[in-house]
């Protein structure tokens, strides 16, 4: 099949962020299965925005062919030119200063990089140095485009990574592809807000577990409600509980647009790194059904 | 000797707060007279950063002594570097807090007892309410929510 048929006549990209709330659920068997799926359709870039702890890569092996750094500026101040008159405290919004009466102190890791505290030093005492937050890999697995985000061990900063790496992928041409989708990191916070940015359809993974459940609620209210996307859900480890998820998807009215039973098999293939659509190619038929609805679901809500 | 006391209630006689950075008030006590101010913490719902801006506003209230039950690692660098001790009580109100205090029987903490991000989220407050001994390392971690800004 040819991507026109899916992405209609002109050439429009489409946008799928593949996010959940809780973590676990399969975001990155989702995520890797629509990739693999596109790119039989037609072009794809992945984007492994799970900075934390990226893993799309176990399944699809790219080839990183470069990688850029990605620096954040946090201030650094000169004690003996400091006066200690407590501005930077006062302007910092997330409270990594505390000024004392004869010390100023620094909390790099709450630091957002806003540059606010240097600019209204009066004695111009703070200068600011860039300071590492992790990479960004590039590179191809096959016919995928592939990116992933790695933030440096023990950084707490993702979000300025997960917007680098969008930049990354805008810089690389890649959103003339038929489709870019975009693995999220678990939660509803600032990471997956910034995961979230320019998708034109959000496809929520949950599990049949009351946690599962709990945690699709807030997702749903993070891309339904406050972002206004249009919002699908797949239901993985399909079983006991499904009920409960089905019952919510209908009284929101979400379409249930895909299900994966828990199958011994699965979680097999998924521990040694095997695509799922390698170990079981019965689930080709479902996640090209997945990827043509998510693809007119982004045409038929947006504007 | 002006103290701080991180408490769950205003008064004498309320709790010493679980945590440190968002503890509902600070008792500003006067050890001398026992006369007691509660300030309402304003880091209490802060996104991130309450140990900081917390430990500050203690400070600015000109206090030479702290106590808390559990107390972060950046609180503990702030008081550190503002050369003002910090004790540890594991419960009991803030007035047998201080009472002990001036007994002698405290030591003064050289680190953190808790880990940082203990007190977001309520994690603290679960504990107590299944009645499980408190510790550190309790931060929600992956599989749960991110709740960082």
């Amino acid at each position: 099949m040819a991507a026109a048929a899916a992405s209609g006549s002109e050439a429009e990209m489409t946008r799928v962020v593949v996010a959940s709330g809780k973590g676990g659920t399969g975001k990155t068997l989702v995520a890797t299965s629509l990739a693999l799926i596109a790119a039989d359709l037609g072009s794809v870039a992945l984007l492994d925005a799970d900075v934390e702890a990226p893993n799309a890569a176990l399944f699809l092996e790219p080839e990183i062919a470069s990688e850029v750094e990605v620096q954040q500026l946090t201030p650094v101040v000169n004690s003996s030119q400091c006066i200690h008159c407590g501005r930077c405290a006062e302007v910092c919004a997330f409270h990594a200063i505390a000024a004392l009466p004869r010390q100023t102190l620094v909390f790099p890791e709450l630091c957002h990089g806003c540059g606010s505290c240097a600019l209204v030093c009066p004695a111009q005492a703070i200068h600011e140095v860039p300071h590492r937050l992790g990479v960004i890999e590039v590179g191809r697995a096959g016919e995928i485009a592939f990116a992933q985000g790695r933030l440096e061990i023990g950084e707490a900063m993702a979000t300025p990574l997960i917007r680098a790496l969008g930049k990354q992928a805008r810089q690389d041409g890649w959103l003339q592809r038929d489709w870019v989708i975009v693995d999220a990191p678990p939660g509803t916070a600032c990471p997956v807000i910034e995961a979230l940015r320019g998708a034109d359809v959000a496809l929520l993974v949950t599990e049949p577990t009351p946690f599962g459940l709990h945690d699709l609620r807030l997702a749903v209210e993070v891309a339904r409600d406050v972002l206004r996307l249009p919002v699908g859900v797949a239901l993985n480890k399909d079983g006991d509980g499904a009920e409960e998820v089905e019952d919510y998807c209908h009284a929101e009215n979400l379409p249930l647009l895909l299900r994966i039973p828990y199958r011994r098999e699965i979680a097999a293939a998924y521990s040694v790194g095997e695509p799922l659509l390698h170990a079981r190619p019965e689930f080709a038929a479902p996640f090209e059904q997945l990827l043509l609805r998510l693809t007119h679901l982004a045409r038929e809500v947006s504007p | 000797m002006k103290i701080a006391v991180s408490s769950s209630g205003n008064g004498l006689d309320a709790e010493v707060s679980l945590v440190f950075g968002r503890c509902d008030y600070f008792a500003i006590v006067d050890t001398e007279t026992m006369a007691a101010t509660c300030l309402a913490n304003p880091a209490v719902g802060a996104a991130g950063g309450a140990g900081v801006q917390s430990a500050q506003y203690v400070l600015q209230q000109g206090v030479e002594a702290v106590i808390g039950n559990n107390v972060g690692p950046n609180p503990m660098q702030v008081f550190g570097a503002a050369g003002v001790p910090v004790y540890s009580v594991t419960g009991g109100t803030v007035r047998r807090a201080v009472e002990a205090l001036l007994s002698g029987a405290l030591q003064p903490l050289n680190s953190s007892t808790v880990s940082k991000d203990f007190g977001k989220s309520g994690i603290a407050a679960q504990y107590t309410r299944r009645g499980a001994g408190l510790g550190g390392g309790a931060r929600g971690g992956r599989g749960g929510f991110g709740q960082r800004g």
